[in-house]
């Protein structure tokens, strides 16, 4: 027995009749669908593309709300959106996101970071106008909770998704996929080897935001004060080594601040009960204590923490492999997917950040090859999963680079 | 060239070595004010520099705008931090 589901709703629950594994259908379709596998940038964005290129849409996400690593770990600087001038790279859905978040919320604004422009969003606003969005769409439905537990592959091609959700099992007729679920997990349960997976990965970060801040205490230049007493305060042992590369930046509203940790990721980092959740979230107490004590903290408090972020999951094998070389000529491809102007920025577990800027101006193409994974007709990926070496990924990986990526893999599933 | 005028000519040399493209470093003058051009971690690794470059010590107090908002800003602190020297031929040394 198919489900029918009304699809004007974003989010519909499921009943599952009987113990069998029903069929997800809409009236008057056969069934097939674009599934897209992640509901971050990448994969709203290969959703959105894919629906208003006229295609039944499945959405399927892990957590219990969509919005990825922006909405979950806590980014309030989106990146990639961009040119080095601080006007739009792409265009597109990227552009229409930075658009609708502008007229959400006053607090949006254009920001420049060293050399970058970033788009200063609270995730919260990002959130809303991304599940707007998605909801507007009647081609488009969303399940969340839910995961892919297995896939069904003939020939070079995926027919079949199998989906654990909340109120039970069921199945999708796939026409095409798009793997944007961050870590490559479609192309990994269908083989390992599919996979790029770095044995001593970016650092992840660990975000949390103050609010009851005052005002001026993050005043131009003051971060770099606050950074350096946290700093020496590590090497005191008055806060906890995990803390020696904390990171202070003003809000979106001018009484937050974000505190940003690296973590080194051992293996079990996809448990969020893992040690070094506990290690960060130790932390996170005792940065909030040590400025507690400076000028202008003593009325901050800790109002929301992210979830451990994680830059590098795993990279997908494609027809074709960025490179570093490619980032650093900015070299320019025929079956171009977007563009991207980011610097090579890459957290190394140990060292800390370094940052490789383009040359002024400049900007690479991503090619729709990269989103294409190797031995299937009908299997895409898209954001932070991309086919790319370890440096080339620390360029592209940032959000509205995704919400291009992810575009460009909706429009070519659709086909 | 005055010592003031020196201490720019080295500050403006380290800003644009580490951080700005051509394009930017076209439109940097002694008086740009800093706030948009460099971030807090660029500035903390200026100020590890100028530390080392000119063997002064910047305190967090020191980390305000009026002392580092602009180059000439920069070079006004760091000449108040020698004590209004004249010469300071040791840390020019130092410099490339």
């Amino acid at each position: 027995m198919p489900f029918c589901l009304d699809g004007t709703r974003s989010v519909p629950t499921l009943s599952a009749e009987g113990d069998g594994v029903s069929e997800f259908a809409r009236p008057g379709q056969n069934g097939e669908v674009v599934a897209v596998c992640g509901a971050g940038a990448a994969g709203m964005a290969a959703a959105l593309a894919a629906a208003r290129a006229g295609s039944e849409v499945c959405l399927i996400e892990a957590a219990a709300h969509v919005g990825g690593t922006v909405a979950h770990v806590l980014i309030h600087t989106i990146g990639g959106l961009f040119d080095s001038g601080g006007d739009f790279l792409n265009g597109g859905l990227a552009q229409e996101l930075a658009e609708l978040l502008a007229k959400s919320d006053p607090n949006v604004r254009r920001r420049r970071i060293g050399r970058t422009w970033v788009l200063s969003a609270a995730p919260e606003a990002y959130q809303a106008v991304a599940e707007r969005l998605l909801a507007a769409e009647p081609r488009l439905t969303t399940f969340t909770s839910a995961r892919v537990c297995a896939v069904e592959k003939s020939g070079g091609r995926l027919t079949g998704l199998q989906i654990a959700g909340p109120a039970g099992s069921f199945h999708l007729q796939t026409r095409s996929v798009v793997d944007a679920t961050g870590t490559g997990a479609i192309a990994r349960l269908l083989d390992n080897e599919l996979i790029q997976d770095e044995s001593r990965r970016a650092a992840g970060g660990f975000i949390f935001r103050l609010c009851g801040v005052a005002p001026e205490a993050l005043a131009w230049p003051k971060g770099s004060a606050l950074a350096r007493a946290l700093h020496e305060a590590v090497l005191n042992e008055a806060l906890p080594p995990l803390c020696s590369q904390a990171w202070v930046d003003v809000g979106v509203r001018n009484d937050e601040a974000y505190v940003k940790l690296a973590v080194p990721l051992p293996d079990d980092w996809s448990d969020r009960d893992s040690e070094i959740t506990k290690e960060a979230v130790n932390a996170q107490a005792a940065i909030v204590a040590f400025l507690q004590r400076l000028p202008g903290f003593a009325e901050a408090r800790l109002c929301r923490t992210g979830k451990l972020g994680v830059r590098d999951g795993g990279r997908v094998s494609g027809e074709y492999c960025l490179t570093v070389d490619d980032v650093r000529q900015c070299r320019r491809f025929d079956d171009v997917a977007c563009r991207c102007s980011w610097p090579i920025e890459y957290w190394d577990p140990q060292r800390g950040l370094t940052l490789e800027y383009l040359p002024d101006g400049q900007a690479y193409d991503i090619p729709l090859r990269a989103l294409k994974v190797k031995g299937f007709a009908n299997l895409w990926v898209a954001g932070k999963c991309l086919a790319a070496d370890r440096l080339a990924q620390a360029s592209a990986r940032v959000a509205g680079c995704c919400w291009s990526m992810g575009e460009a893999a909706g429009r070519a599933a659709a086909r | 060239m005055t010592d003031i005028s020196q201490t720019e000519t080295i500050v403006r040399a380290r800003i644009l070595e580490m951080y700005l493209s051509e394009k930017e470093a076209e439109t940097l003058q002694n008086d740009t004010d800093l706030v948009g051009v460099l971030d807090s971690l660029q500035i903390l690794r200026l100020v590890i520099e100028l530390e080392s470059v000119f063997a002064i010590k910047v305190s967090d107090s020191d980390l305000t705008l009026e002392n580092f908002g602009s180059i000439a800003k920069i070079a006004a602190f760091i000449s108040r931090q020698l004590g209004g020297a004249t010469k300071f031929e040791e840390p020019l040394a130092q410099a490339p």
